[in-house]
């Protein structure tokens, strides 16, 4: 069990809706990934506003936590305007801040996105913002009220996994009491057992489940990658050393072997 | 046979099962709440597209199999009609730009894979599925397409994929109709059709007719796509738009298909230098116009596939949101279903109208001229599937 935002959750893995073949495909998946979470956009899965009622009772079906997000949006004010339409669609103050910067590499625009982090916080949202890994960005978006921060490993549905290690590893040893969750970039597994092994608290995906050949099968060995990747996090890694150091005794090995070696 | 059917809804399939059924003996008439030029149905604003085998990267094997078995059905359907329709089969080939070629291979990866592990016994397909999917270098894409710019330097050939014109077949098969004599009723809204029997909203002048019709049927076929969402709860809509452009400088032979990891798109070459650019894939039953966003996106994409697009000039934009099942698959609902002896609906076609219809129709015919279904199809066959019970 952990916290997040006020919510007591089990799994680790949050999971987009997008891109699945099929809404059946999507709740199968979905299903199987053990997510408890998943993100919705807005623009485009709205439940009564532009007919999207239907994909919207494939999800309520879930019985799951809705994150909506304001994918799409470029400036602080359009995002906003969406999140506060979320608000009043989706039943929820929980929003997935993302501001882009540039269309191309769907980079977010960290101006924008601390701006509008800011004014939303004032009007009592849990903001999600989704931000590069640069750690005053991160920080900035601490300083105006966001207890959860969402760094990206990769550009979103890259698939590259982490590209900057060093980066997200500063990220979690500067901001120890922020909520970190990973979202976008991962592309297999062993990304999110990696980013989990961290001590990052939570990943976020679709991508990498959705446009797979299998998607229900991916979807399990994410949840299988995040649940390895936290208890090797929360059970403490043993310390690299330079040296080999057997794990067996080296009592009844013959003394000319010891030696051959150490020439 | 001697049956009377009535089929609800004139749009392709219903169209394609009144003349296949009237051809095979039954007395059959036509209820549509649409005029005979069918601009609501769904085929009214479809590309055409005759591609199972690049639809693979995004659906079932069964679609492949059902599009592969209604691509050898057409030529024998168009016989039938009394005005040519467009129809070729010259391949589809799949493109993507240089910063994009990861889709390329995650397009071929997915149809590969399906090609592979898609049960490909079990669906009993008789043509050969050997040689469906060629890479292209620059020399070839230029060899099929010479007008192509040069910077797409890889490509996806499939050559056994075809098209045809969705408004000249609506159009033929409307004639076709008309000259058999078939009762087709327009302007008829059908609000239900179930076990409680069929509901119509505002009978207007053919009412005593449409009576007469209802009052002794052998069959109902129930064809009216997302109009049938009161009575099938599990249906939704999902928006498509797209462009027909008229583009005096471009000449493309076939379907060209442009990978991109927001917006991909499709660019269909109609006769007379006019292309439908397509279509958007929106979980949304809204049915109000194109959109500029869509629109900038079909069309800043169709430009870089081809300069000449941006001298084309738009002649219309179309809208209409495809009728789904929750797997994506067709649905061809029995009476145990619908809880009426005499009901059958035919519903799901989702994107993929053009491509299996002629089948679809044939295993509605044969299923009521009890004749052997297609072991591989018995899945579309739903008497009471827990696969269509969405729980709410």
């Amino acid at each position: 069990m952990w916290q997040l935002a006020g919510k007591s959750l089990n799994s680790r893995l949050l999971c987009g809706t997008a891109l699945f073949p099929s809404p059946q495909i999507m709740r199968q998946s979905i299903i199987a990934s053990r997510a408890e979470v998943v993100t919705v956009s807005l623009r485009r899965q709205t439940p009564s506003k532009n007919g999207g009622s239907s994909f919207w009772d494939f999800i309520k079906s879930l019985n799951v936590h809705v994150l909506p997000n304001t994918a799409g949006c470029r400036t602080s004010k359009e995002a906003i305007t969406v999140a506060q339409m979320a608000r009043e669609l989706f039943n929820t103050n929980w929003i997935k801040l993302e501001v882009t910067g540039d269309d191309y590499t769907l980079q977010p625009d960290p101006f924008a996105l601390v701006d509008a982090a800011k004014a939303l916080i004032t009007d009592g949202f849990e903001v999600f913002p989704y931000t590069t890994s640069d750690l005053i960005v991160a920080q900035k978006l601490v300083d105006v009220g966001c207890k959860i921060v969402m760094p990206w490993a990769a550009p979103i549905g890259s698939g590259q996994g982490i590209i900057d290690p060093r980066a997200l590893q500063t990220l979690r040893t500067r901001l120890p009491n922020t909520t970190l969750i990973v979202d976008a970039g991962i592309g297999k597994p062993s990304h999110a057992t990696q980013v989990m092994e961290m001590g990052f608290d939570a990943v976020l995906l679709t991508s990498a489940i959705a446009l797979t050949n299998d998607p229900e099968n991916m979807a399990r060995a994410f949840a299988g990658a995040i649940e390895s990747g936290r208890l090797g996090f929360e059970s403490g890694f043993m310390p690299e050393r330079n040296m080999a150091s057997p794990s067996t005794p080296t009592i009844g090995t013959p003394f000319w072997h010891k030696e051959a070696i150490s020439k | 046979m001697s049956y009377h059917v009535v089929i609800i809804g004139a749009g392709l399939i219903g169209r394609l099962l009144a003349l296949e059924l009237h051809l095979a003996g039954a007395s059959v008439a036509l209820l549509d709440r649409d005029s005979k030029e069918g601009k609501h149905s769904c085929a009214y604003t479809g590309a055409g597209m005759l591609a199972p085998y690049a639809e693979l990267e995004i659906s079932e094997p069964i679609i492949a199999a059902l599009g592969i078995e209604s691509l050898s059905l057409w030529p024998q359907i168009l016989k039938k009609l009394p005005q040519p329709v467009f129809f070729q089969e010259e391949g589809t080939l799949v493109l993507a730009h240089p910063q994009d070629q990861a889709e390329l291979i995650r397009f071929k990866s997915s149809v590969q894979f399906r090609l592979e592990n898609g049960g490909w016994q079990k669906l009993a397909i008789a043509r050969s599925d050997t040689n469906v999917m060629f890479d292209c270098n620059q020399p070839s894409i230029i060899a099929l397409e010479a007008e192509l710019p040069r910077i797409f330097t890889n490509g996806i050939y499939l050559p056994n994929e075809g098209q045809i014109d969705n408004k000249q077949l609506l159009e033929a098969l409307r004639t076709a109709i008309e000259q058999a004599n078939i009762p087709w009723h327009t302007d008829i809204d059908i609000a239900s059709v179930s076990n409680r029997g069929v509901e119509c909203k505002h009978l207007r002048h053919h009412s005593k007719n449409v009576v007469a019709e209802l009052k002794s049927y052998d069959f109902i076929i129930d064809c009216r796509g997302l109009g049938s969402k009161k009575d099938i709860a599990q249906l939704r809509g999902v928006r498509g738009e797209l462009l027909l452009v008229e583009a005096p400088d471009v000449r493309l032979k076939r379907p060209i298909r442009l990978m991109h990891p927001r917006h991909p798109i499709y660019i269909v070459p109609r006769e007379n230098n006019r292309f439908i650019i397509g279509a958007t894939t929106i979980e949304s039953e809204d049915m109000r116009p194109l959109t500029v966003q869509s629109a900038l996106e079909l069309l800043s994409a169709a430009c870089t596939v081809h300069p000449g697009f941006a001298e084309a000039s738009i002649l219309e934009s179309r809208v209409n949101c495809r009728p789904a099942m929750p797997n994506n698959l067709p649905a061809i609902i029995l009476p145990e279903y619908t809880g009426s002896p005499k009901i059958i609906g035919v519903n799901g076609l989702y994107r993929h109208g053009f491509l299996i219809a002629p089948k679809i129709a044939n295993l509605v015919l044969a299923y009521i001229m009890n004749k052997p279904i297609d072991d591989y199809a018995q899945s579309i066959f739903h008497k009471g599937d827990p696969v269509l019970a969405i729980s709410h």
